[in-house]
This record gives C-alpha cells, structure tokens and sequence, in this order.
C-alpha cells in the first residue's frame, strides 16, 4: 500500500468500517486504473460490501 | 532524482561529444553544488534545454514563446553543414546520467538533422533508458510512453518547474495571474500526492450517481400502494360478507313466509290446483335459471381466452417476431448477464485468463454486459413465447364455442322469460280471486317473494362485488410476493447508494483536511526560509509567506497586511525560491528532497546580500545546486562564498570558439577565484 494511502485511511479511522473497506478499494484501483475502470470495479465492490454487512448483522 | 553526468553530442552550440559531470555531495551535505559559467549565448539555456529534451523529449522551453517552433534548432548547425556536403544527416544526441533511492539511471535521447533545399529538417530518432530494476537485474527500454511514465514517477513533468527554471522566470510564482493560482495548487497537489484520492472521489461520485439513478427507478412507493389497498380490499371483503350474511337470513325468512302464504293458498280447493302449477311453473323456472347461471360462468372463464379474439391479429405478429428472434438464437441468449458480471467481479475470464481493468478485453466485456439482456427479461420473453405459441390454432375453436354459448344463452332467457309469464299470469289469477281472503294471502305472498326477489338481487351484487375484489386481492398478493423480492433489493441498493455518497464525503474531506494542513505547513516553512533569504531591508519589510484559500500566494508585512504588490523583482524572486523549497522540504516528509535545483540565472536581479544568503542556503537546503550564470552575475565574492561553504564541487566554463560553437571546460574549483572578476551588483 502507498505511503499516502496509509495516510488516508489513517485519517477514515472513526468511519464505519464499510466506508473504510470501499475508500481502501477505490484507493487501490485508482493506482494503477483509469477513472471509468473504477466506476465499474467499484460497482461489484460496492454490493459485495452490503452483502457483507447484510450478512454478518 | 541527482544528476550524475550529461553528454552532449552535436547539440546546439556543443559540436562534437562534450560532457558536465554534476556535484552530487552526500544528500543535503558535501559538495553538491555545480557552477557553469558561460557569457550570454555560449550555451547556458542550451544545457537547460539539453536536459529538458532529454528527460521529457521537449524541443521548446517556456521562454520559448516569443520564438517560433520551426525556427527552433536542436542539431548544431555547423556539424550540419559540414556533414551535409558529404550529403550525410547529423545526430544530435543528449545522454543525462542519474540516481533515484540510489537507482542508477542513464537516459539517451538523439534527434536526427539534415538539409533539404536549404532548410534544416529536424526528426526525433530514438530514445532508450537503461537502468537498474529493485533486485539489480540490468534493464532497457525504448519504448518512448515507458519511458515517460518511468520518468514522470521520479520527477512528475508537472512540477518540474520548481526543480529546473530559470531564475528571472522563477518569480512569475509571486505575481497575482490565474496562471500563478494554477501552477501554486498544481505543486500542491502534486506534493501531496493525491491523484489517486482525487480519482477515487470522482470515481465515486460517478457511481454515487450511477447507483442513485438505478434505485430513482425501483423507488416508486408501488409496494406501500399494493400493501394499502391489500389493507383496504380485506376490510371491504369483511363488511360485505358481514352484510351477505345478512341478507341471507331476510332471504330465508322471506323464503318461510312464502311457503306459509301458498300452504295456505292451496288449502282452498279451487285456487289450489292454480298453486301447484304455479309452484311446477317455479321450479322450472329455478332450472332454467339454474342452467343459464352456469353457463354464464363458463363463459366469464373463457373471458381471457375469448379477449384473445379482439388482438387476433396483434398476437400473431408479436409471436412470429419473438419466433424469429428464437430461431436466429438471439434468445435465450449464450451468455447470461449475471455470468459476465461474475467474469468481472473475479476479473477472471472462463478460460483462466486474468481480466484487467483498463485493458481492451476489460473494455469489450463492458460492452457485452451493456448489451446483454437481464435473466428477468429473458425468461419473461420465453414465458410470453410459450403462451403464443399454445394459442396458435385456437382462434377458431374459440369462435365457435362463443356462437354456441350465446345461443344456448338467449334460448334460455327465452325460456325463462315464459316461464315467468305464466307465474305472473297465475299470481294475477289468484289476486283477482273475488274472495278477500285469497286476495290478501296472494299480496302477503307477492311481497314476501319481493323481499326475496330483491335480496337475491343483492346478494348476486354483493357476490359480483366480492368476486371482483378477491380477485384484485389475489393479483396484488402475487404483485406483493414480486415486491417484496424487489424491496430486499432496493433496501440493498438505498444502502449502496449511501454507501458510495458517504464514502466519497469521507474522501472528499480527508482532501479538504490534507490541502489545509499543507497549506499551513508550506506557508510556515516558506515564511522561515525568507527570513532566512531576505536582506536586512526585505527582513524589516516582510514577515510571512501565506498560501491564499484560491491558491494564490502572497507576502504578508510585520502587521499581517498584503504586501506583495510593493516588493522589488529580487525580492520576488527570494519569496519564490523560499516557496519551492519548502515545497521540496514538504515533498520530503521534513528533509533534504532527492531532486536538483537546476536554476538558469540564479543571481540576475538579485542584491548582493540576497546572493550572500541563497548561497548560504541553499546547498544544505537542496540535494543538488546547479548553477547556469554569467560573469556578470557570479563573480569573486560569490566564488569566495560557495568556496567557504564548502559546497561547491565542480566548475565548467563555456569557451566561445571561432566557428561559433562552444566548448565545455571542467576549470578546478580553487582556479575559480584567479579568473572570476568583481561583480556590479544592483537590483
């Protein structure tokens, strides 16, 4: 992970930890995708994390 | 990034293959500072724009503008001239030596120039980069878009005017223009690295917006609808079977008084024979009616098919083009929606293949899943094919049992009618029976029928009405069902949208928390570093450095007032200087930043108490200092200086030679001071 990634999330600690999981995703994609690339990976990442927190509760 | 050595072949003033080898110390310790002294047009600009062309293949500099882009020449034009009377074109060539994390690097770049009907025509030629991977292993390329992006990491094209400028140049940074607005943020936002938070917030907004649309379609209030009136439909069923029950109880009382009435009736000898054929007359009738009561439920049953008949036509084009449509295979479809979502979710296709994002099958996939055809709509499209396709050929089977039923239909109500004419045709005897008993039994009996009749009637109303609800009540369960699979899927969705919302307000405020805290934290090392730049007179003036909300910077006098639009050209260039280091101190998280300050006439507008203090400063303040200056602004007291300071390390002399092209002399450090004279200073 990026040094300023750390950063980052250092700073999303008293955030939900599902806005932490998808600010960590979309960081990660953004290094090395273009926007649009994002938006799309996002999308399965984004229902992914619902499901999950559906699931657990 | 610390600039080893460059090699000039063949470029501008430099024929033949001339080198610079750079002072590169210890980071922020040691000799690091190189001093190349040339008069005006022997080559200073020209290293410059050698090591510009080299690092990022620009043929034009910023101070360029005024000259047009044809007219510029990179290839020297007397090797030209030369080579092109023995009909040969000319390399130029520029190889720049580098360290980047202790990564030796050596870049090359040539350009290719010969003459054309008097015209030199210039062409890039090739490029290459050799370096050293993280294990050690040798590697080359040159593959130019490699290349670039290679280099962009180590010194982002964006920001290296702050590392490599010229001098006089450098204090357009102080002067209030958007462009100076631009340029400060773009620093910033480069030093703070955060292309990628800046790209994951707007990716998030995309989807933000992508998913609220999505859930703006499901979101219709359809499902508390279907659930009222399922609420309202249950309470209407239990008040008219309430009232059904009722009229249920009049009927049978009613039912009672009238066989009282003709019980009595048929007592009487003569009027009885005229009630019991009343009474086989009612019974027929109650057949009869019977009979057309079940027939009308058939054909209420056949109502949908028999519809049918209306769209005859309708119904047999949509089944002939959803018949096409599976013939030719377009459906069911190959490939269902849900599996290219699946490929993209694991990024990885069914042949094992990896699938990555940005790449042209990543792409392609996209476009087949934009393209495919929802699992729901699919099967809804097979559903409605299977039904058409029973209907065909039983249009006129359907016809027929139409003809038929109303016919049996009209000859019962016929039926029925006589038959209620001759009941009537009887009552009327038995009421005109002179007797008054007769006559008041027959009244007694016809009203109690009446009550019955009308109940009866009611009662069908009221049975036509629960009907018609159970139905509706039957059709919105099924809707309910549909629904309420639809609502754990926007309840989902409502949750990814804010999900995507909140997570890009995080973002968006982290940024916002990053930019103020780098703000404040270059307005305090720049404020520090002027005071450590200024002369006694700009000390007494000036007291802050601050970086404006709009990104502008300005100088603040000892009082906190604006006080940029008063100070001179040198002071301007020092406040600028003062800002890109601290730039480069932030860039280095507080320490020495690993790049070289290559600064083409440094000391031009500037007092001598400001040189005095740029050179005190800047060799602990920058890894590397390269100086390009004219005699007459680097003479013997500033030699004496960096000599003092113990950071100078090499020094080269641009020789003028008769043929108008130059030579590059490496002079040794401590000759410096017998050659340099005394330097007028005014500012």
């Amino acid at each position: 992970m990026k040094d300023v990634h750390s950063q980052i999330l250092s700073k999303l600690e008293d955030q939900p930890v599902e806005i932490r999981r998808l600010a960590s995703k979309a960081l990660e994609l953004s290094a090395d995708n273009s926007e649009s690339a994002v938006v799309e990976a996002l999308k399965n990442w984004v229902r992914e994390i619902v499901k999950s927190k559906a699931q657990a509760s | 990034m610390i600039l080893r050595r460059i090699v000039v072949e063949n470029f501008r003033q430099f024929r033949g293959e001339q080198s610079i080898a750079f002072a590169h110390g210890v980071l922020g310790d040691g000799q690091n500072v190189t001093v190349v002294l040339g008069e005006n047009g022997r080559g200073k600009t020209g290293l410059f724009r050698a090591l510009m062309f080299c690092l990022y293949g620009d043929q034009v500099l910023a101070q360029d503008e005024d000259t047009k882009k044809e007219e510029l020449r990179l290839v020297n034009s007397i090797a030209l001239a030369d080579a092109s009377g023995e009909g040969a074109p000319v390399r130029a060539r520029v190889r720049v030596d580098f360290t980047h994390n202790g990564i030796p690097f050596e870049l090359e770049r040539e350009v290719k120039g010969y003459l054309q009907a008097g015209r030199q025509i210039e062409q890039l030629e090739r490029v290459e980069l050799r370096y050293q991977d993280n294990g050690g292993n040798a590697k080359k390329t040159d593959i130019p878009t490699d290349i670039a992006r290679i280099i962009n990491k180590i010194l982002d094209k964006r920001v290296r005017e702050y590392f490599l400028f010229d001098g006089e140049k450098i204090e357009d940074l102080t002067k209030a223009s958007a462009a100076q607005r631009l340029a400060v943020a773009k620093g910033i936002r480069c030093l703070l690295d955060i292309d990628d938070l800046e790209r994951s917030i707007s990716a998030l907004s995309r989807l933000t917006d992508f998913l609220g649309k999505e859930y703006s379609k499901v979101s219709t209030g359809e499902y508390a609808q279907t659930i009222n009136r399922l609420n309202e439909i249950q309470n209407n069923l239990e008040s008219l079977n309430t009232h059904l029950d009722e009229i249920d109880s009049e009927i049978v009382l009613g039912e009672d008084e009238i066989r009282h009435y003709t019980a009595e009736q048929a007592k009487d000898s003569e009027a009885g024979s005229l009630v019991a054929e009343r009474q086989r007359m009612d019974e027929q009738r109650a057949n009869l009616e019977k009979e057309a009561g079940e027939l009308l439920v058939q054909m209420k049953e056949r109502v949908g098919p028999l519809a049918v008949l209306l769209a005859e036509e309708m119904v047999e084009d949509v089944y002939q083009t959803l018949d096409d449509k599976r013939q030719r295979g377009e459906f069911p479809a190959k490939l269902r929606k849900d599996l290219i979502e699946s490929i993209l979710e694991q990024r990885e296709c069914i042949c094992r293949r990896p699938i990555v994002p940005g790449s042209s099958a990543f792409d392609a996939i996209i476009e087949w899943k934009n393209h495919a055809v929802d699992e729901a709509v699919e099967d809804s499209a097979m559903n409605l094919w299977r039904v058409l396709s029973g209907l065909q050929g039983r249009f006129e089977d359907l016809r027929m049992f139409l003809e038929t039923t109303v016919q049996k239909y009209s000859n019962l109500r016929n039926a029925i009618e006589t038959a209620h004419q001759n009941i009537e045709s009887i009552s009327e005897q038995l009421g005109s029976d002179p007797r008054a008993d007769n006559s008041k039994l027959e009244s007694l009996r016809k009203a109690a029928e009446a009550r019955v009749i009308d109940g009866k009637a009611e009662r069908l109303k009221i049975e036509d009405e629960i009907r018609d609800l159970e139905l509706e009540q039957s059709t919105l369960k099924a809707k309910r069902a549909q629904l309420e699979k639809k609502e754990i899927e926007k309840t989902e969705l409502a949750e990814r949208v804010a999900l995507s919302a909140h997570t890009q307000e995080a973002l968006a405020a982290v940024k916002s928390e990053f930019t103020a805290e780098i703000k404040t934290q270059l307005a305090n090392d720049a404020s520090a570093i002027l005071q450590s730049l200024l002369d006694a007179e700009g000390r007494r003036m000036l007291r802050r450095i601050v970086v404006e909300d709009n990104y502008s910077l300005q100088v603040h006098d000892p009082w906190g007032k604006p006080f940029l639009a008063n100070i001179s050209a040198g002071q301007r260039q020092v406040a600028s200087i003062a800002f890109i280091l601290a730039l480069a101190r932030a860039a280095a998280g507080g320490d020495v930043l690993e790049m070289p300050l290559f600064m083409d006439t440094p000391f031009g507008k500037l007092s001598w108490q400001h040189r005095e203090n740029l050179i005190n400063v800047i060799p602990a303040a920058a890894a590397q200092w390269i100086l390009l200056a004219t005699d007459t602004e680097l003479g013997r007291r500033e030699a004496q200086l960096l000599m003092r300071g113990g950071s100078w390390g090499g020094f080269y002399v641009l020789r003028g030679l008769p043929d108008g092209c130059t030579r590059i002399e490496e002079v040794d450090v401590d000759e410096a001071l017998t050659m340099l004279g005394e330097v007028e200073v005014t500012e």
